[in-house]
């Protein structure tokens, strides 16, 4: 078992070295250099491309990044704010899409997972049929859309009638994130809806389910012990892959709402061609991912001991 | 049921053997006497019975219909501005952020340009990216998916390799890069949005293809000779092909979303080619000032197909699982 996590953790590597070289052979091909907004000289322009190593051939540049990444330097901003440590600027803003994170998140669990649960248990009555329509419309809806449509209703209600709803400012508190992080939440939270409806449903048939109602077991008991520990794996599945969506969403959400998080940095990152930033990014959401899938694994064992850890590779 | 109908293929190919088991088979399906029915014949059933479908169904079709008719349908040109035109207009040289009309079924835009028009040619762009990038996913996520599942070994593992990189890989970050890289042409946002949403589809397909592969009517068509390349074709991916259906009827609102993200953000179709994300753009940019009908027409657009299109993915899912069946 021991040796099958750190197969999974030692995988990192090939991946931080493919993701890299994706992120190196991309910004080869970006029309545009870093220095071309500032109307230097051709000359000049010329001069900083080197003093940055940014002349030198693709494989070198690529070495060079990888050998300095390993030695814990990962590199200075060259565009937007030139000189800076990229971990420094990454450090600035990752606080903002952690607590987005965590707002979604907490969003997911404490409406998701219950009202699927709520349906599944009311099952073909007018609560089932409320939580299904309503998790179906929101799963519809671009976060972004949602995001602005929400804007929208929040200035009508702050300008015509003189409510004082929190909006997100260049440093926001916990309460001005609160509603991005919400908006956030709502999308996977109505997957997560749908998804444990249709998997306790699955389990509530179950005969070990009759036994347990039969053997006396208090509701309680037999809905969060019996039925939903059985019914998250599925749920869990899907949310692995849903949180890499979450990064990717966040984007979004901090884009309309103006929260200046990785996501809204990135952006802009790309647009002033910021190479050090565009790579410390994307290998910060690799590693994300892969360690998210991880962790997905490491639930499957505690939610269904059958599961055995091989050094088979499945994924 | 489910039983009886995978192990259809087995029956075919042991027919021409004439041998023992293949008599005895003929007879079980004779003494049972009941009407064959087919996989597609029973989703399609299902699917019509599920109301949600059918709704999904006519909604997009009053959507899919006046878009794909564009031409027909729009009274101005999307991209001329209505400057100065109109003889009954109230204000001769004031046609910006008109509320709707008769004249401006949707009203207006900031550069004067009728809202509906450009709803309906913006709409053809979206929905477009929804379909042609399905065909980007099927075309690298199917081969790629099959050939890990069926011939496993080092093929899957080199296969494997590559999925979970591109997998790990920021789909919107690829899609960002590429757009500032070639933008300006449709084609590159129909690659950036695929270019995100295939690994799921090779995953996918290689899971079924490892579950498929260990049935026993594989076994039965290797027993009997059949080579690699019909058992794949013709007994593995019909097997496989329910379970792509729905993941594609999810994956098109799935596309429509990325590209209106891209859009609101202004790095989809150039201008002054449009798309409802960019019409949301522009909305967003001008509604404090102006009616906000601006902005709620081509919200309300995408997530009204969008809406649609989850139910027909939800009916097609209930179809093509027999689990279904007879609830």
């Amino acid at each position: 078992m021991l040796k099958y996590f750190l197969r999974r953790i030692l995988w990192i590597i090939p991946v931080f070295m493919g993701v890299t070289l994706i992120t190196f052979l991309f910004m080869t091909i970006l029309p545009g250099s870093p220095f071309t907004s500032e109307k230097l000289p051709a000359a000049a322009q010329a001069r900083l491309m080197q003093s940055y190593g940014l002349d030198q051939p693709l494989y070198i540049r690529y070495f060079t990044y990888m050998f300095n990444f390993i030695r814990g330097d990962w590199g200075v901003s060259i565009s937007q704010q030139v000189g800076r440590p990229v971990t420094t600027i990454i450090g600035e803003h990752i606080g903002y899409s952690l607590t987005l994170a965590v707002i979604a998140i907490v969003t997911i669990i404490i409406v998701g997972l219950p009202l699927g649960i709520i349906a599944a248990l009311n099952h073909n009555k007018a609560l089932d049929y409320f939580a299904t329509s309503f998790s179906l419309l929101f799963y519809s809806i671009p976060g972004f859309v949602m995001g602005i449509l929400t804007l929208v209703a929040i200035l009508l209600l702050n300008n015509t009638l003189g409510w004082t709803i929190p909006l997100t400012n260049t440093s926001p508190t916990f309460i001005n994130l609160l509603i991005p992080g919400i908006i956030l939440g709502i999308r996977p939270a109505s997957l997560v809806t749908r998804l444990t409806r249709a998997s306790m449903l699955e389990v509530l048939g179950q005969d070990y389910m009759r036994t347990a109602w039969a053997k006396g077991l208090n509701q309680r008991m037999t809905i969060t012990r019996h039925a939903l520990k059985n019914a998250l794996i599925p749920i869990v599945t899907v949310l692995g892959d849903e949180f890499g969506n979450l990064a990717v969403g966040s984007v979004t959400i901090e884009t309309v709402f103006a929260v200046p998080g990785i996501g809204a940095y990135l952006v802009s990152s790309i647009e002033a061609r910021d190479y050090s930033m565009i790579l410390i990014t994307t290998v910060l959401y690799a590693i994300i991912v892969v360690m998210v899938n991880l962790l997905v694994d490491l639930l499957y064992g505690f939610l269904d001991p059958r599961i055995k850890y091989t050094t088979r590779r499945t994924a | 049921m489910a039983e009886l109908r995978t192990d259809k293929p087995v029956e075919r190919e042991a027919e021409p053997a004439t041998n023992g088991a293949a008599v005895a088979l003929k007879a079980l399906g004779k003494a049972k006497e009941t009407k064959a029915s087919s996989l597609w014949g029973d989703a399609w059933k299902r699917f019509l019975r599920n109301k949600l479908a059918i709704v999904g169904l006519v909604i997009i079709a009053f959507i899919a219909i006046p878009v794909i008719g564009a031409d027909i349908f729009q009274r101005y040109d999307p991209a001329a501005s209505q400057y100065e035109r109109g003889p009954g207009s109230p204000k001769l040289f004031d046609q910006n952020y008109q509320a709707p009309s008769t004249k401006y079924w949707f009203g207006t835009d900031g550069q004067d340009r009728d809202l509906w028009a450009r709803m309906l040619h913006g709409g053809r762009n979206s929905l477009m990216v929804g379909v042609v990038v399905q065909f980007i996913v099927l075309g690298i996520g199917v081969p790629l998916g099959l050939a890990a599942g069926f011939f496993g070994g080092k093929v899957d593992t080199i296969i494997s390799f590559v999925v979970n990189i591109f997998y790990a890989f920021p789909s919107l970050l690829a899609g960002l890069l590429l757009l500032s890289t070639f933008g300006g042409n449709i084609f590159w946002v129909f690659v950036a949005i695929g270019i995100g949403l295939w690994p799921p589809m090779a995953r996918l397909v290689r899971g079924q293809v490892l579950s498929i592969r260990e049935k026993e009517f594989i076994e039965a068509a290797r027993a009997i000779g059949v080579k690699s390349t019909p058992t794949m074709f013709r007994h593995i991916l019909p097997n496989v092909l329910g379970p792509i259906i729905v993941s594609v009827s999810f994956g098109v609102p799935q596309a429509i979303q990325i590209e209106a993200f891209y859009g609101f953000i202004g790095i989809s179709v150039p201008p002054p080619d449009t798309s409802w994300g960019q019409l949301v753009n522009d909305g967003f940019k001008a509604f404090q000032t102006n009616p906000v009908t601006i902005l709620l027409f081509p919200a309300l657009a995408i997530a009204l197909t969008c809406l649609a299109l989850n139910f027909i993915g939800d009916g097609l899912r209930d179809g093509f699982d027999p689990k279904t069946k007879n609830r």
